[in-house]
């Protein structure tokens, strides 16, 4: 069973959907804007509660400011955080965007191939239904 | 979100869980007694307000509990038959005689879920309790140690040595800090000179993450940033006790450094 939401549109959420039900082991994906704090769409297998939604929301804007300016990151672009409860990805959905898109992997998940499946659908997120539908 | 209109069912929804906290984690599936205990431990550390859930095993409801700051307050199996629950309440921690038999039976109770069922799933709802003990209840660390999910604990030193030497030509230099001296694991001395630089500028940044970044607290975690350059390499941040590693790694082997961090800090 699948669970989504956005604001704007149910629609908007397809290349979340597709994004995360392609990936083995990944609970919940999160379209996020680090820069308001704002949740624009998620795709899940469960059913977050929004303060923790929100907290994912805080942990990508933190995770993707450290280091700033420094070589080698300069401006980091992606942030995997691993710990015993499992993954969480962070991806950058175009060099110095503030929207992101967040997923939380089980333990033992295909990272790599989970950052390279997340950067293909943050293109379509950022070219295709959010902008058409006014989402983003 | 059983309403026809999927934007009035999802602003519903939205409603509630702001009002209420109300929810659902959907059925995951549960093979042995270790994902039955990482599943709910799992959900105790993702859960910051005060909240009941209730686990069901194939849909129906198995073990109803209490949980506020990631912290579990009370526990109480869904006997069918009333007269027969009996309460697993975490109000004295500091009474061994106490906390460990009730400790045995979670684990005890939890552990015999696969037996039950092939799925667990979590209802999540409001509850009165637990503001008034914020700090009190079970950490998910302590969890953890009660289901026997944390091996013995290693030197955070030689873990970290571990970690470098499974990773591998993962990881291009590494040097780890304790109190003000950095030491290091692997690499030529003008890449550990650009670790040091690097966590000289940054480690304000690293100290100022809340207590609960790693979560659960207590456990470690590492970090792995990429910059926009594909061919720079990664920064791995890792934290385990009161030690932090800091790491120059191949941009592309992220997944060989997450499975040697579990293999080797988390010991999972």
């Amino acid at each position: 069973m699948v669970t989504s939401g956005n604001f704007e549109s149910q629609m908007s959420t397809k290349p979340l959907q597709m994004f995360r039900s392609a990936l083995p082991g990944c609970e919940i994906a999160v379209l996020t804007d680090v820069s308001t704090g704002t949740v624009l769409a998620w795709d899940g297998s469960v059913k977050w509660p929004q303060e923790a939604l929100d907290a994912l929301c805080a942990q990508a804007r933190q995770v993707l400011a450290l280091g700033q300016r420094r070589a080698p990151l300069h401006e980091p672009q992606t942030a995997v955080l691993a710990t015993a409860l499992g993954v969480q990805c962070f991806l950058r959905a175009a060099p110095g965007a503030q929207e992101v898109l967040c997923c939380v992997l089980a333990s033992g998940s295909d990272v790599d191939a989970a950052l390279d499946a997340g950067a293909a659908a943050c293109a379509i997120l950022l070219d295709g239904p959010l902008r058409a539908e006014g989402g983003a | 979100m059983s309403h026809n209109d999927p934007i009035i069912a999802f602003r519903s929804a939205l409603f509630d869980s702001a009002a209420f906290g109300s929810g659902e984690v959907m059925p995951q599936a549960i093979r042995t007694p270790e994902e039955a205990h990482r599943f709910f431990q799992t959900q105790i550390a993702r859960t910051m307000l005060a909240r009941r859930l209730v686990f069901l095993i194939d849909g129906v409801e198995r073990l109803c509990c209490e949980v506020a700051g990631r912290r579990l307050l009370s526990a109480t199996p869904c006997a069918e038959d009333d007269d027969d629950k009996s309460l697993l309440a975490f109000d004295a921690l500091d009474d061994p005689g106490t906390i460990q038999p009730a400790l045995d039976a979670l684990a005890a109770e939890i552990g015999g879920w696969p037996a039950q069922g092939a799925t667990v799933a979590v209802r999540i709802g409001p509850t009165a309790l637990a503001q008034a003990a914020p700090r009190g209840g079970l950490s998910p660390a302590r969890l953890s140690a009660a289901f026997g999910l944390q091996a013995a604990p290693a030197e955070p030193s030689d873990a970290l040595t571990a970690f470098v030497d499974m990773a591998g030509t993962a990881i291009e230099a590494a040097a780890y800090l304790t109190g003000d001296m950095l030491y290091a694991l692997k690499g030529e001395e003008p890449q550990i000179d650009a670790l040091s630089g690097f966590l000289e500028d940054c480690l304000t940044e690293i100290d100022a993450l809340p207590d609960d970044f790693f979560c659960p607290p207590g456990q470690g975690g590492m970090l792995v940033l990429r910059g926009s350059d594909g061919d720079a390499p990664a920064v791995v941040i890792g934290v385990l006790e009161e030690l932090t590693i800091l790491a120059h790694a191949a941009p592309q082997a992220v997944s060989t450094l997450v499975a040697a961090w579990a293999k080797t800090a988390l010991r999972q």
